[in-house]
């Protein structure tokens, strides 16, 4: 077995133009998540049966999807059945949306938890409505309890945009996919993707403990 | 409601493929406990260079999807040492690999709730490494660990979809197959889906029951 790097450096600009791709659905699929995820804790917390019944069945629901079979159904299934015929891209970011949101409304739930309930009842006694003691009192706090844990699961939208290749879209795995189809050289490709991937997971990884540590040590009395 | 009767004939067929999603998911959970009770012990070893072993392998090897992994381990790692392995075997492999990491993560805590004074007790009665490991200490961190790994079992079943990419004719393989046919693929993916969530919602109910009825009595 002779190994040849050459026809993978020849490409490095695709390689990376996918790497790039990868964040970019990451990172867009994870703000949406964490709004969706958001929308989801209120309807979680709210005072109302029904929109606790709603949320708890979409958290169940988006639980027990795996991410394939999720983006596989909003690529074909949904423009099958209703003609939405949505791009590759945005099949990737509306999927990796819908899988994060269930994991987010899991952690603004356990961080909302976590504060004393007597902060809500001081808020209440000083006449302050429910927007202004969640505004003003709660969410300050929470976003530092769970940045976090939505970092991690920023990671694990990372490592979900790599299925993009599933709906075509000229993301890292594809371009390794495209490489080892046409130049032959399957070991090659694959290994520069792993490599390029776990590099970019690693640096990932550090931002997170860098954060975490920062967070730790700025903790207010 | 004529185009959801096509998916109930072609049911059978569906869920006799979800054998191989078992199948997968079962073996793979198997190994993963193997191997990852070694990462493990690499990691709570004395020697400095174990440690780091046991420390880089969770850092790789979780940080790839299993859609990298069965490419890689399908088509790189066949490719480069002539094994012909069938679909099945790469898919055990590529899971297990990437679960590796994940079972010895939760090996590390669950053996960090066991008080220390265990060993020490076991250290004052004599008793050898190996024995004091056998039977005090794993006994004790595998009944913890039974839940945790059974929400792993739930991840590995969810990330077993991903191996029809390969040419295993598990369930979502079967179905997608069938939908590309008849143009159905709402149907089939959606009866899919339910399969799927359903499974999910047993095991995590049945995960959530074994916590409590395992946990220590204070």
């Amino acid at each position: 077995m002779n190994l040849d790097f050459s026809v993978i450096l020849a490409q490095w600009p695709r390689l990376l133009w996918g790497l790039g791709y990868d964040l970019y659905f990451a990172i867009v699929g994870f703000v949406f998540g964490c709004i969706i995820g958001f929308i989801c804790y209120l309807g979680l917390a709210s005072r109302t049966r029904a929109l606790n019944a709603i949320s708890y069945t979409y958290v169940q629901i988006v639980r027990g999807l795996p991410m394939y079979l999720l983006l596989l159904w909003i690529y074909f299934g949904v423009a099958s059945k209703f003609g939405l015929a949505l791009s590759g891209t945005q099949s990737i970011i509306l999927a990796i949306a819908i899988m994060s949101s269930a994991f987010t409304a899991e952690i603004f739930r356990t961080g909302y938890n976590s504060i004393d309930a007597g902060q809500v009842e001081a808020g209440k006694a000083l006449g302050l409505s429910d927007y202004r003691i969640n505004r003003s009192i709660l969410f300050p706090q929470v976003i530092r309890i769970v940045i976090p844990p939505l970092l991690n699961v920023f990671v694990i939208c990372f490592k979900a945009s790599t299925y993009a290749a599933v709906v075509a879209v000229p993301e890292l795995i594809f371009a390794a996919q495209d490489i080892s189809l046409n130049q032959y050289r399957p070991f090659e490709a694959y290994i520069s993707v792993a490599v390029l991937l776990i590099a970019t997971m690693l640096v990932l990884s550090l931002v997170v403990k860098a954060v975490e540590n920062r967070l730790n040590e700025s903790k207010w009395a | 409601m004529n185009s959801w009767y096509a998916v109930y004939t072609h049911l059978p067929a569906m869920l006799y493929g979800l054998r191989f999603t078992f199948l997968i998911s079962i073996v793979s959970l198997a190994l993963s406990m193997f191997f990852g009770g070694i990462i493990v012990s690499l990691l709570r070893s004395r020697s400095g260079a174990l440690r780091a072993t046991g420390f880089l392998y969770i850092q790789i090897f979780r940080s790839l999807s299993p859609y990298v992994y069965v490419l890689l381990v399908y088509f790189a790692l066949a490719g480069v040492t002539g094994w012909k392995m069938d679909p099945i075997t790469a898919a055990i492999i590529s899971l297990t690999l990437l679960n590796t990491a994940y079972v010895a993560e939760i090996y590390r805590s669950v053996l960090l709730t066991i008080d220390g004074g265990q060993w020490e007790a076991a250290a004052a009665m004599g008793l050898s490494r190996w024995k004091t490991n056998s039977i005090i200490i794993w006994p004790q961190a595998l009944r913890t660990a039974i839940p945790l790994l059974l929400n792993q079992f739930i991840v590995i079943l969810k990330d077993s979809a991903i191996v029809g990419v390969i040419g295993v004719k598990d369930i979502v393989y079967v179905a997608n197959a069938q939908a590309s046919i008849t143009y159905k693929q709402f149907e089939y993916l959606t009866a899919v889906a339910v399969i799927f969530i359903v499974i999910v919602f047993i095991l995590s109910r049945l995960s959530a029951g074994l916590e409590r009825r395992l946990s220590w009595k204070q």
